[in-house]
């Protein structure tokens, strides 16, 4: 396997993969943050709570993979600084403990937030800041926020959404304007920084529920979201959704974003027939079979199938992983995404050759 | 006239509707007209969470609709079964729980739901369980299964954990143990020495009642060999 030097910055091979002009491979960003932090010798919970910190792992991380995109991004954060109690484990990924309302009918209790005020929101915002300042030149940055139904489940409880979704559905949507409305708040301040938009949005899962809920509670609001980043930045959304997604890809594109990111249990072909026309496609090496526990040549063999899949959709293609790569994944596996790209993934490619 | 079948059918396409109040009156019918508990149990809960499983299966029915089924069926449940005295004559015993550091249970919440009612008696230790109390239980209950959920890649390596400890302090009549959750895969189950995997709920039934036919041979096997 020869590993080709890149002959284009990231920052200038994605502008160019956005306009659709010719770039030297195909793109790859592992998707990282929190669960890398031992790279630079931190725990998760020092990682949450240090704006250096957070900037420290993505410039670290960049010096070693020199990977298409950089980013952070917010998870349960937006909920605590809604009233949920957040717990930050020094090992792992952050968790609610205790949703912020216990009743549907509670609603009135929620406002929504100041970024420069409440929670961690601030620490994460400046450390958006120093990424930008640092790397910003060389490659895009971007910014993710929970799809707005996932942090309404933060708010009030997985299972209570769930009831309510069936017994107390327009509770729902007040929740749901609340919580964009400290959505609105972030796109307003990230619109400004000169850094692209993502949305990670876990509950739209098809795993969880169907394409009819997924219309009604998820896809209006996302909407929004999408169009509150447009009208303030004039930049895209990209959007990422765990487990099976296949029901509601049609409804992700309608919500204007021009990337979709999906899991393992998707098949990067059909997505590329169904959708490839019209948005970029994201994915999908396993991240827990084969980033995790899997070795070098583990990485390479998946990354090859997933370009060979979908290295000619008519929007695009970047390979990445199905979600986000997991705690004590050895940076060797990461490494083999991106000698992945700069071997197989070099133009031009020719998978008959393999 | 309602017959007997009419009535638990009502119940079964109750719970399929997600339709408490109707529910709680076909159970109250069901126990007024006579018919034991057990059988409005196993012919009529069973028969509604059984359908409400395959259209999961089918993807018609997602989580949602999963957890209010289970609601009704509970609510129902609450009628026939006031007391939750043990079932007589179960599919067998099932100790389940999320297991410690791991607060995830929505897919354990589904698996319990489903094994209830396919006829299991389910006793649910709810999420972050401290590894030690799966075998606590096991003991406790006489438990024919452990079944062990995680949604992290973190705590699922604590299953194994569970499965030395339960080898270590259960020698006679030790109890199968089968895990699931979706970083998990038959590679890993296999590694840590489970009995069995299971991808999503409802192969969780299946695997639980093939789980109990392996049980019964064994014993018969070993009564065998006595003589």
């Amino acid at each position: 396997m020869k590993i080709i030097n890149d002959s284009m910055t990231p920052k200038e091979r994605m502008q160019a993969f956005a306009k659709g002009d010719s770039i030297d491979r195909i793109p790859c960003t592992p998707s990282m943050g929190v669960t890398l932090s031992s790279f630079i010798g931190r725990n998760t919970c020092e990682y949450y709570h240090s704006a250096e910190l957070i900037a420290e792992l993505e410039i670290a991380l960049f010096k070693k993979l020199r990977h298409d995109a950089v980013g952070i991004g917010l998870s349960r954060e937006i909920a605590e600084a809604m009233g949920a109690k957040v717990v930050y484990p020094k090992n792992d990924i952050s968790y609610v403990e205790a949703p912020a309302i216990k009743d549907i009918n509670d609603i009135s209790k929620l406002s929504a937030i100041d970024p420069y005020k409440h929670g961690l929101i601030p620490t994460s915002i400046k450390a958006l800041r120093l990424i930008q300042d640092a790397l910003g030149k060389e490659v895009n940055v971007g910014y993710s926020i929970p799809g707005p139904l996932t942090t309404a489940s933060d708010l009030l409880g997985i299972e209570k959404i769930f009831r309510s979704m069936i017994h107390n559905s327009e509770k729902i949507h007040e929740l749901l304007e609340i919580v964009n409305e400290s959505n609105f708040k972030i796109i307003d301040i990230v619109a400004d920084m000169g850094v692209g938009f993502r949305i990670a949005d876990p509950l739209s899962s098809s795993s969880l529920i169907s394409e009819r809920f997924f219309r009604e509670f998820s896809m209006p609001y996302i909407k929004k979201c999408v169009d509150r980043m447009w009208e303030k930045s004039g930049r895209d959304t990209a959007f990422h959704v765990c487990g099976r997604s296949k029901k509601i890809w049609n409804g992700v594109v309608e919500t204007g974003v021009v990337s979709l990111s999906v899991d393992n249990v998707e098949d990067l072909e059909e997505v590329k027939k169904a959708i490839g026309d019209r948005v970029s496609i994201v994915g999908n090496v396993p991240p827990v079979d084969i980033i995790r526990f899997g070795c070098y040549e583990d990485v390479i063999r998946e990354g090859k199938l997933c370009i060979k899949k979908a290295y000619d959709s008519p929007k695009g293609f970047i390979l990445g992983t199905g979600c986000q790569i997991p705690i004590n994944s050895p940076i060797e596996n990461v490494q083999a995404l991106m000698d992945t790209v700069r071997s197989y993934g070099v133009y031009p490619i020719s998978p008959d050759y393999w | 006239m309602n017959t007997d079948v009419d009535i638990l059918n009502r119940l079964a396409k109750a719970i399929v509707m997600m339709d408490e109040d109707e529910a709680q009156v076909a159970a109250r019918q069901a126990l007024d007209t006579g018919i034991p508990p057990e059988e409005i149990i196993l012919k009529g809960l069973s028969q509604g969470i059984e359908k409400a499983s395959r259209l999961f299966e089918e993807q018609e029915y997602f989580v949602p609709e999963m957890v209010v089924c289970a609601d009704t069926m509970y609510a129902a449940l609450k009628i026939i079964r006031p007391g939750k005295q043990s079932l007589d004559n179960s599919l067998g015993k099932i100790v389940l729980g999320v297991v410690e550091g791991d607060i995830h249970d929505i897919g354990k919440n589904i698996v319990g739901i489903m094994l209830e009612g396919a006829g299991f008696e389910v006793i649910d230790l709810g999420r972050n369980v401290p590894l030690k109390v799966f075998t606590d239980k096991a003991i406790e209950t006489g438990a024919d299964i452990v079944a062990l959920s995680s949604l992290l890649t973190t705590t699922m390596l604590g299953m194994e954990t569970v499965i030395e400890d339960i080898q270590e302090r259960i020698q006679k009549s030790r109890p199968w143990v089968m895990v699931g959750g979706a970083p998990l895969s038959q590679h890993f189950a296999d590694e840590i020495g489970a009995d069995g995997y299971s991808g999503n709920a409802s192969e969780a039934v299946w695997l639980a009642k093939s789980l109990m036919q392996r049980n019964r041979t064994a014993e018969i096997d070993a009564t065998s060999n006595f003589f």
